[in-house]
């Protein structure tokens, strides 16, 4: 039998077939290939990186130790690639991600001199270019490595990449603007930061927290704004009462009077609990008959804070009467917490009382009190 | 009549042909999605400085991990301490003893030195009774529950109504979890106040070397059993989760590893006991609930590897392993049957079920016939034998373009395997479960469907070999 026998006794069906075999054969190989490809790729780019990396470090402690320029330094090294960043260099960002760590670490002199450096080696030329890159991921690290440098002519681009649709970006560029101080646009850039609800929440508040006390005034103002969204507001209450903003006070005062909104109600009681105003207890207590029990368990744990023992016999009564397990938990845990005092209030509910969950609650606290 | 069988064989074989088109056609659909999902987040992984940052702050949500033991006195320990050292700003073990006729509570009180607690229990959720709560002393974030035996589900429904954080996380009690795990899986939770359920990636720890708790040295099994499965495990998390994912159709969190908020869970009724694959079930019965109350909700999968466990090491267990997954699989779908095709469920109904539902329910019937009938055809001279085998070569041939592709997904993203010789025996696997392990997995799959119709509801004994301990 001749080849073309062979061949022709396949039909075309048959023949489609033997191609899709084939076609899937080599597939199979180039996958393999491919995959140790990639290997060898990445075991010879990290060794190339690391030797590089360690290549930098040497130079750069030279440098941390001396006056003399980077680029000086640089050279007399042979190493003349690190001075010159401001051109085209392909590992721009490794060096970025192997400088950082000194950026961040290092403090007073040296992290100015980190800092010389990179202005040195000019190296916010690459960053501010990759500012205006399609790729998420280097226009990100840019934002965020512009704001470690506190390079300032970077702000107005960063001012717009607050409202770049993917988050990465946009948190990245707004973390920056907070590490290069407040401006006059920073009220409103933090407000539409927060009306945004696709951020990150927890990340925003994160940062808001970190201006400390130079943002009180934008904080108790938005506060105030009926532009802000809930969830927003209940997010700068969390701040506010973090880092003790007592002028926030009237504020959250004015909101709690004029709101049925749980969320909000909720971050107003954690807030008030922190703040520690005694004028608020008269507030708490008309929270202790909320029809929302996250609401009343809340409110009773924020009295536990405030009030006075002359609470006792209220939370007392919550405490019999209310049917949620966590407000009585949280009011036995707050009775206790007052001492003696408390702790005949919670032996008088015993006493008249033969509700075994009660019972349980009260073992628990003495149990937990005491192990602690 | 002769004509009639042959017809009837020829059309199923097409039908055959039509569902092995459309299962492989979603299998490359799957593989491409996923390759752009793990790009996307390999890329935005380099940002996870900015999110280690938040731990150092108040804002984070904490966490309870419940962790479900019975029978696991050789290992619960050890995974304890594993699970002490996870790197979180605030957490709480959560371990519930269902009811072990071994000394599995007794290992606990005696090597964490624990003492009786009056924590209350609040059945918010089903559960068989609590005998006792322990805590230890020097451990504070350390509890035991011990209970009468239920089942896992029961368990877990047990250990939530013990747990006192917003988050809680499910895991299996021979579960290795990676020490940055909670970190990585409480992303979601941050970034989205939506999210109300996040699954992970799952790895096999057979062969690997564990100290104190904690992956330290990755290597493949000596076995082949445990080899094939780490193929099988590839493939099904790179490109399975990651794909539907991507298609918001994710309607499986592995046991293995989860974190659910705990609110949403509740609302949910929490693990129905009486299935298998509570997994599973919990996750479609949240994705019916929450759109059958119009709930904005988000249920989603980190491509990270976040957690390590044991898998059977010899075909019985394996195959009692499957027969499992296959009638819990059916339960989820049976019991849930009304969101099939319909348009109210989005993805879910209209795609995600009906895909779980032809090729992954029905699919081991289909295989499993098809290959009586294919065979039997050949036998017969209904169909030409060359055309048999050809087809045959090429189905084998896509099985392992498919397995060969999650293993350069992996070469792509985590690199997990640090050898090279790991590359040319895994892809060896690849080659090799496409003779016999797919086939014998369709027949554990094809019985798992018998028992399901026959009622059976055990769990099947899983024996616990332990991993390669370094002191």
């Amino acid at each position: 039998m001749t080849l073309s026998d062979f061949i022709s006794s396949f039909s075309s069906k048959e023949i489609l077939l033997i191609g899709t075999i084939f076609f899937l054969l080599f597939m199979v190989l180039f996958l393999l290939l491919y995959a140790i490809i990639i290997r060898i790729i990445v075991t010879a780019r990290n060794y190339r990186i690391n030797a590089l990396k360690q290549k930098w470090e040497l130079v750069l402690f030279e440098y941390l130790e001396q006056q003399s320029r980077f680029k000086d330094i640089a050279g007399t090294r042979d190493m003349n690639d690190l001075s010159q960043f401001e051109i085209q260099h392909r590992d721009w960002m490794v060096f970025g991600e192997f400088i950082e760590d000194f950026l961040v670490n290092l403090e007073g002199k040296d992290n100015e001199r980190i800092i010389q450096l990179l202005w040195e080696t000019k190296y916010f030329v690459h960053l501010m270019k990759a500012l205006n890159t399609k790729n998420v991921v280097v226009k990100a690290y840019s934002a965020h490595f512009l704001g470690l440098m506190k390079y300032k002519p970077a702000e107005g681009k960063l001012k717009e990449l607050v409202y770049d649709i993917n988050p990465i970006v946009s948190i990245s560029a707004f973390d920056s603007l907070y590490q290069l101080g407040l401006t006059k646009d920073t009220r409103k850039i933090i407000k539409d930061v927060l009306n945004n609800a696709d951020l990150s929440f927890s990340r925003i508040s994160e940062i808001i927290s970190g201006y400390g006390v130079k943002i009180n005034s934008v904080l108790v103002s938005l506060l105030d704004d009926d532009e802000v969204i809930i969830s927003a507001k209940t997010l700068i209450m969390n701040v506010v009462a973090a880092n003790n903003v007592l002028e926030s006070i009237p504020v959250i005062k004015k909101i709690a009077y004029g709101t049925d909104n749980k969320e909000l109600t909720v971050g107003i009681i954690k807030a008030v609990a922190a703040f520690g105003d005694p004028d608020f207890i008269p507030y708490l207590q008309s929270k202790l008959f909320s029809e929302d029990w996250v609401v009343r368990s809340q409110a009773i744990k924020a009295l536990g804070e405030i009030a006075s023992p002359s609470i006792i016999p209220a939370i007392k009564n919550i405490i019999i009467e209310d049917t949620e397990f966590w407000v009585r938990l949280y009011g036995a845990q707050v009775l206790w917490d007052f001492g003696q005092e408390g702790i005949d209030a919670l032996e008088d509910i015993l006493a008249g009382n033969d509700d075994e969950e009660l019972k349980k609650i009260l073992q628990f606290v003495v149990y937990e009190t005491e192990s602690d | 009549m002769a004509e009639y069988i042959s017809s009837g064989v020829l059309l199923f074989n097409y039908f055959v042909l039509f569902y092995f088109l459309s299962l492989n056609g979603m299998y490359i659909l799957l593989t491409l999605l996923s390759f752009v999902a793990l790009r996307k987040h390999m890329k935005e992984k380099l940002f996870s400085a900015q999110y280690k940052r938040l731990f150092h702050s108040s804002f984070y949500k904490p966490i309870s991990v419940i962790v479900p033991a019975y029978n696991e006195e050789l290992t619960v320990c050890d995974n304890v301490k594993s699970l002490l050292q996870l790197r979180y700003p605030e957490f709480e073990i959560v371990v519930v003893n269902d009811g072990s006729s071994d000394n599995t509570l007794g290992v606990l009180i005696e090597t964490y030195c624990l003492k009786r607690s009056f924590r209350p229990v609040i059945n918010q959720l089903p559960s068989g009774e609590v005998r006792g709560v322990y805590r230890s002393p020097d451990f504070p974030h350390l509890i035991v529950v011990d209970k009468e035996n239920g089942g896992k589900a029961d368990a877990l429904n047990a250990g939530i109504n013990v747990a006192q954080f917003p988050l809680v996380s499910a895991i299996d009690s021979d579960s290795i979890l990676e020490a940055d795990v909670l970190t990585k899986l409480v992303r979601p939770f941050l970034n989205d106040p939506k999210t109300v359920a996040v699954g992970g990636i799952v790895r096999v720890v057979n062969g690997c070397t564990v100290k104190a708790g904690e992956v330290i040295d990755i290597d493949l099994s000596p076995k082949a059993l445990p080899n094939y499965q780490i193929v099988e495990y590839l493939r099904s998390f790179l490109f399975g989760r990651v794909g539907w994912d991507m298609l918001d159709g994710l309607i499986i969190i592995s046991g293995a590893f989860g974190v659910f908020l705990k609110s949403a869970v509740i609302q949910c009724g929490g693990y129905l006991q009486e299935t298998v694959g509570e997994d599973m079930e919990l996750i479609v019965r949240m994705h019916r609930v929450m759109r059958e109350n119009k709930k904005p909700y988000r249920i989603t999968f980190v491509p990270e590897p976040v957690c390590w466990t044991e898998v059977p090491e010899d075909l019985k267990t394996l195959g009692r392993q499957r027969n499992r997954w296959q009638r819990g699989l059916m339960e989820s779908l049976v019991a849930h049957r009304v969101m099939l095709f319909n348009p109210r469920y989005g993805i879910i109904g209209l795609l995600a079920m009906p895909f779980f539902f032809v090729f992954e329910m029905l699919g081991p019937i289909i295989e499993f016939t098809g290959y009586i009938v294919f065979f039997s055809s050949l036998m017969l001279g209904i169909v030409n034998y060359k055309f048999a085998i050809l087809f045959l070569s090429a189905a084998i041939m896509l099985g392992m373009v498919l397995s060969v592709g999650s293993l350069v997904l992996e070469e792509l993203t985590f690199r997990k395997y640090p050898k090279y010789s790991h590359i040319f025996i895994l892809f060896w696997y690849s080659i090799l479960e496409n003779f016999w392990y797919r086939q014998i997995n369709t027949w554990w799959r094809f019985m798992g469907i018998v028992d399901y119709f026959r009622g059976k509801k055990s769990w099947g004994k899983m024996e616990r070999k332990g991993v390669k301990q370094q002191t």
